[in-house]
């Protein structure tokens, strides 16, 4: 008996402490992007490519295996149709460690005359440098444009450690 | 025999309905000039890029009684070294005519897919303009590199509204 509960145990503990996720939340913003580029792609009127480089910082950061999350280049291309686009992005956040963390986000934008409404999507994190090496993370974000053509930020999810 | 007459209605009915006209041809494709790139910060070579890029049909494809003469449209595309992660076409074409199709293109990617290489993937049509409004198909291409530009066949079928 003693043999089947120890056995047991390590059948369920051992792979909830190895796989265990912590939850994570943040958000902070991002300042107009520059450099900006856009391409129409001449079939239809308002279906553009556009590419840029955001400056983002966290004003409320994530907190990822003993590292907070504070700023870096969020590089983004957006196919634009109309008032709706879809949004890709590659973020490289270096943390207050030094450490670096690489993320993708995938999800779609509104836009009005031209100025972002808001996006939605989901993100990843894939890894980085330091005390994020091989740590995988993912999520949902939220983002509203402001004014000045910036993007403000919120994001939750959870990561884990390498598998 | 009613009901096989209603059968065979229905048969040919359908066949009408899905019947796809077998298309090929051959172009010559090189950037229109305007492209930019950003670096995304994780490592050197890892960018996004945007630009234009243009098409002759050197071997014009057919539709609707009307051969192709050109398109032009923008690409995004994902490098890593000498790694290609993402890349996608949208634009607009012209026929002889003046008439217009609009396509979109996705190259395949593979662990080993080179941006230097050979490209392949498939495209789809999306409507078009007079003789080719509502216009509807897919197809494959592959483009192999030659010089300042590149040497692209296409093969595909494509279906337009019954009048």
């Amino acid at each position: 008996m003693q043999r089947v509960s120890f056995t047991a145990f390590l059948m369920f503990a051992i792979p909830s402490i190895v796989l265990a996720q912590v939850k994570v939340s943040g958000g902070g913003i991002c300042a107009k992007p520059d450099p900006a580029y856009s391409i129409q792609a001449s079939d239809r009127p308002g279906h553009i490519f556009s590419l840029g480089q955001y400056a983002c910082t966290w004003s409320k950061p994530f907190e990822i295996a003993g590292t907070k999350s504070k700023e870096g280049p969020d590089t983004i291309s957006i196919e634009i149709q109309g008032n709706k686009g879809n949004w890709s992005e590659f973020y490289v956040d270096t943390t207050d460690t030094g450490d670096k963390g690489y993320y993708r986000f995938h999800g779609t934008a509104t836009f009005k005359e031209g100025a972002l409404q808001d996006v939605q999507g989901k993100w990843t994190l894939n890894g980085g440098t330091g005390k994020l090496k091989g740590i995988k993370g993912s999520g949902t974000c939220t983002g509203k444009g402001e004014a000045d053509g910036g993007v403000s930020f919120e994001c939750e999810g959870q990561y884990g450690p390498p598998k | 025999m009613r009901t096989v007459n209603l059968l065979f209605a229905i048969a040919l009915a359908c066949s009408l309905a899905t019947a796809q006209t077998k298309i090929s041809g051959s172009a010559a494709c090189a950037g229109g000039g305007e492209s930019h790139s950003i670096e995304v910060g994780d490592h050197p070579g890892h960018v996004y890029v945007v630009s234009k890029l243009n098409c002759t049909w050197t071997k014009p494809f057919e539709m609707a009684g009307l051969k192709s003469k050109d398109h032009e449209g923008a690409t995004f595309r994902e490098e890593d070294g000498d790694r290609v992660r993402e890349d996608h076409f949208s634009g607009a074409g012209s026929m002889n005519n003046g008439d217009k199709y609009y396509v979109r293109a996705l190259r395949t990617i593979t662990a080993k897919t080179e941006k230097s290489g050979i490209s392949q993937g498939t495209f789809i049509f999306s409507g078009g303009t007079g003789k080719l409004k509502g216009l509807k198909g897919k197809g494959t291409f592959k483009c192999t590199p030659e010089g300042d530009h590149g040497n692209c066949d296409i093969e595909g079928e494509y279906t337009l509204p019954s009048k």
